[in-house]
């Protein structure tokens, strides 16, 4: 499309009228009403052509709105980026699968940590903080390692007393039923 | 021929004694034609608890974790060969376990209830179910009014 069409004009001399008359003009509502009627058509081509000075900041707004015809678009590097939501928390994992460790009731020291150190009893899920797989397999290793005498059933074997604590009794992760 | 995990505790003894009592149970083991994958020694230490095996309180043990491949009729055999050994306090046998392979599920548990998949599926099963504690009076009973205060 040409400047002629954009700017509606019938002759080159109409033209050069049209365009002189929007650049040179120091009426402004005159030259603002003119471009009014035209700038929705122009705005594109008269800011490629360096007329954005003369524009008046109220129209220069619009100038932004490309054409569908636009080259500029296809080049432009400002537009979104396709990419994962950066605020998605990490998907949280239970300690042993974390650590990938499949307790065996022959590591009697690590079941030693699930059990209580004053009656022996296996802390439950809401304490643990394991997953029902986990903790399913941790109660039943533990069971094993009793009925192998590997471990004490109402006590927690004097050696391991001071062994790092996996989780807080204190602070269940559900609460307590009691 | 199924992997079993055999936990024995032997009774205290001499080294000597230890290493007799040893080939005989494996003996035991390949005479009813099972194979023995590794043998492991877990230590002499005391129990956790006492134990009376054979007329006799033992309150420690060597133990002792054999990895065997036996035929499935042969463990009933086994440790019925092994209860009258004197020399075993305690016996015990287990299928040896694969670590398993499951990714954890802890994410979906710490969910709220209503979006827990189990609980979601109590809920259903619920409403399937009658209300057997709420009595609703039948009109067919024969009576030609409303026996109740409405
Ligand atoms: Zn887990």
């Amino acid at each position: 499309m040409s400047l002629s069409q954009y700017l509606g004009a019938k002759s080159r001399e109409h033209k050069h009228f049209l365009l002189e008359f929007i650049y040179k003009s120091e009426n402004r509502a005159q030259q603002n009403q003119f471009l009014h009627t035209l700038v929705l058509r122009a705005a594109t081509y008269v800011t490629d052509c360096g007329f954005a000075g003369c524009v008046p900041t109220s129209y220069r707004a619009t100038t932004a709105r490309f054409s569908s015809t636009d080259a500029k678009i296809t080049t432009n590097n400002d537009e979104p980026v396709e990419m994962d939501n950066p605020y998605k928390k990490e998907r949280r994992q239970c300690i042993l699968c974390k650590l990938n460790i499949t307790p065996d009731y022959k590591n009697y020291r690590l079941l030693s940590q699930f059990q209580s150190p004053y009656t022996g009893r296996i802390y439950g899920r809401h304490i643990t903080g394991l997953c029902k797989a986990k903790q399913d397999l941790v109660e039943n290793e533990i069971r094993k390692a009793q009925n192998c005498a590997y471990m004490p059933y109402y006590y927690k074997d004097k050696v391991f007393l001071k062994d790092p604590k996996l989780f807080d009794p204190e602070n269940p992760v559900r609460a307590h039923r009691f | 021929m199924p992997t079993y995990e055999l936990a024995l505790m032997l009774r205290a003894m001499p080294k000597p004694e230890l290493k007799t009592t040893l080939t005989r149970i494996s003996h035991a083991i390949f005479d009813r034609g099972g194979i023995i994958r590794n043998i492991e020694n877990l230590g002499f230490r005391p129990m956790p608890y006492k134990t009376t095996a054979h007329g006799l309180v033992h309150r420690e043990a060597n133990y002792f974790v054999f990895k065997i491949d036996t035929p499935t009729k042969a463990v009933a055999d086994l440790k019925e060969e092994y209860r009258r050994d004197v020399d075993v306090v305690r016996q015990r046998v287990f299928l040896s376990q694969e670590p398993s392979k499951n990714d954890c599920t802890l994410e979906e548990e710490l969910l709220p209830p209503a979006y827990r998949k189990d609980v979601q599926n109590m809920i259903d099963a619920g409403k399937t179910q009658v209300n057997r504690f709420t009595y609703k009076f039948k009109y067919n009973s024969g009576l030609d009014y409303y026996p109740f205060q409405k």
